[in-house]
């Protein structure tokens, strides 16, 4: 083991992609948590169509591994918007987009597909019994929604959120097919020179484990106190 | 011009990718499956057991691992234990996919193990005892059934996850469905880039809705005993969630 490598390259390396790999999975996520709690709503109030194309969209999203998603995405789609491109004689340069709006697409629609069912399972875990009570004291349906029924769904939906970050994180590893430097890009480029691959892994590993790690007991203490906002068990 | 999306060629190239999926992804995630059975059901029973420093090393290890990209898992493997133990350098390349996952998978399993056996109620065992089974037995015939029936969405979830890992194989060089993909894609110097990653991933759809049928099936022969069976249609089984009963 070349010590000298983990303690001083590997790990500046490692320390300058993780805000890319941060940024890359707030951006996705952020992007796919409107749409997949759309999505879920859709599915819960069984919205004709559209519920049934959801959940074959969902299906496929989370039967396919993320990887073929992403050559789908990355490798596929400008290939083909190159030929509309062509067709319609526009001056635009398909194969010049920037890696990170890929990534961007990518990961928000894969973690769209996981989000949805979160949203769906939290959201059909409020009572019944609270829908009427609300209507009953003479709220409408948008105000039982919004003032009842979500608060509730958000409050049980957060620790899948959290566990769906983490997830997500370790999976922008991927992003290095892509050329884009995030942890395990920087540290593979810096590897490269001295072919210092092993020890560039057990880098970008303890710097996953440490991150994430700590990331995890940070949302169980959040979790902790969000308990407190959590609907009493319903009997 | 050529069409935007050829519908012939997917259709056409679905044969030629089934042929690695029985020779790589079924060979891997079977001899996974019987191995990380073996080594999940270890930890858990390390994780449940009375022994302080063996429950402390099982979560431990567990935590590691858990919190590792399987990405990062199987680079650290191909490039980390050949320098170690040179011979290894001589074994197919699936090796180190099906050991990554092993790994990945005996976690994961001594989880769904663990969680399955504490769901249960303690009164099964003690009233098992109570009736002269012996603690063997009433494990066997009492515990190990209904923990089976907990376990079983999980399981299945499991294995779809699993099946989806193996496309990563391609990125240490083994040819599953996504490596042949790629190569059939560069022997045509990417003339049909859309059209073949979508075939690879209507396969991977095709076999993880097959894995979440089968399931399904098992779940209702399962549970034909048990109230409030929920209905499901063809797309709905890959959609559930852990702890989603």
């Amino acid at each position: 083991m070349n010590w000298v490598f983990i303690l001083r390259d590997g790990l500046t390396a490692a320390l300058q992609g993780i805000p890319v790999s941060l940024y890359i999975t707030f951006v996705s996520l952020l992007i796919a948590m409107p749409f997949s709690f759309l999505c879920a709503m859709a599915r819960v109030k069984r919205v004709p169509i559209l519920s049934q194309v959801i959940t074959v969209v969902v299906s496929f999203l989370r039967g396919t591994p993320l990887v073929v998603q992403l050559f789908i995405i990355y490798s596929g789609f400008p290939s083909v918007l190159n030929l509309i491109v062509k067709a319609n004689g526009w001056d635009f340069d398909a194969f010049g987009i920037n890696p990170f709006v890929y990534a961007f697409v990518v990961f928000s629609m894969n973690v769209l597909g996981t989000l949805t069912e979160v949203f769906r399972s939290s959201l059909s875990a409020v009572s019944k019994d609270q829908t009427e009570a609300a209507l009953s004291v003479g709220l409408n349906h948008f105000q039982t929604n919004c003032l009842i029924i979500i608060p509730q769904a958000l409050v049980s939906a957060i620790p899948n959120i959290c566990n769906e970050f983490l997830n997500l994180f370790k999976s922008t590893s991927l992003v290095y097919l892509m050329t884009i430097q995030d942890i395990t890009g920087k540290v593979r480029i810096v590897a490269a020179a001295g072919y210092d691959y092993t020890e560039a892994y057990f880098v970008i590993a303890v710097v996953y484990f440490v991150l994430g790690f700590t990331m995890e007991k940070l949302f169980q203490r959040m979790e902790g106190r969000l308990k407190t906002y959590k609907a009493a068990p319903q009997t | 011009m050529r069409p935007l999306l050829d519908w012939r060629y997917i259709i056409a190239s679905i044969p030629r990718l089934i042929p690695p999926f029985f020779q790589v992804t079924l060979t891997c995630v079977v001899i996974t499956l019987m191995v990380g059975t073996v080594f999940g059901f270890l930890l858990a029973a390390c994780k449940l057991g009375k022994n302080k420093v063996l429950r402390h090393v099982a979560y431990a290890v567990t935590d590691v691992i858990r919190s590792m990209p399987f990405l990062v898992m199987l680079f650290l493997l191909y490039y980390g234990l050949p320098k170690f133990f040179p011979a290894l350098n001589a074994l197919n390349k699936m090796f180190f996919l099906t050991l990554g996952l092993i790994i990945f998978a005996s976690c994961r399993l001594s989880e769904i193990m663990r969680s399955a056996y504490e769901a249960i109620n303690r009164n099964q065992m003690e009233a098992s005892l109570c009736v002269g089974l012996s603690v063997p037995q009433a494990m066997w015939h009492v515990i190990v059934p209904q923990a089976f029936h907990i376990a079983l969405p999980n399981m299945g979830n499991l294995l779809v996850g699993m099946v989806l890992e193996t496309a990563l194989g391609f990125t240490i060089g083994v040819y599953d469905i996504m490596g042949t993909a790629k190569l059939i894609n560069s022997g045509e110097y990417g003339a049909h880039n859309l059209e073949i990653y979508l075939a690879a991933a209507l396969l991977y759809w095709a076999i993880s809705l097959i894995i979440a049928g089968i399931t399904n099936q098992l779940e209702k022969l399962n549970k034909s005993a048990h109230a409030g069976q929920q209905k499901r249609g063809l797309f709905r089984g890959i959609g559930r969630r852990e702890g989603e009963a």
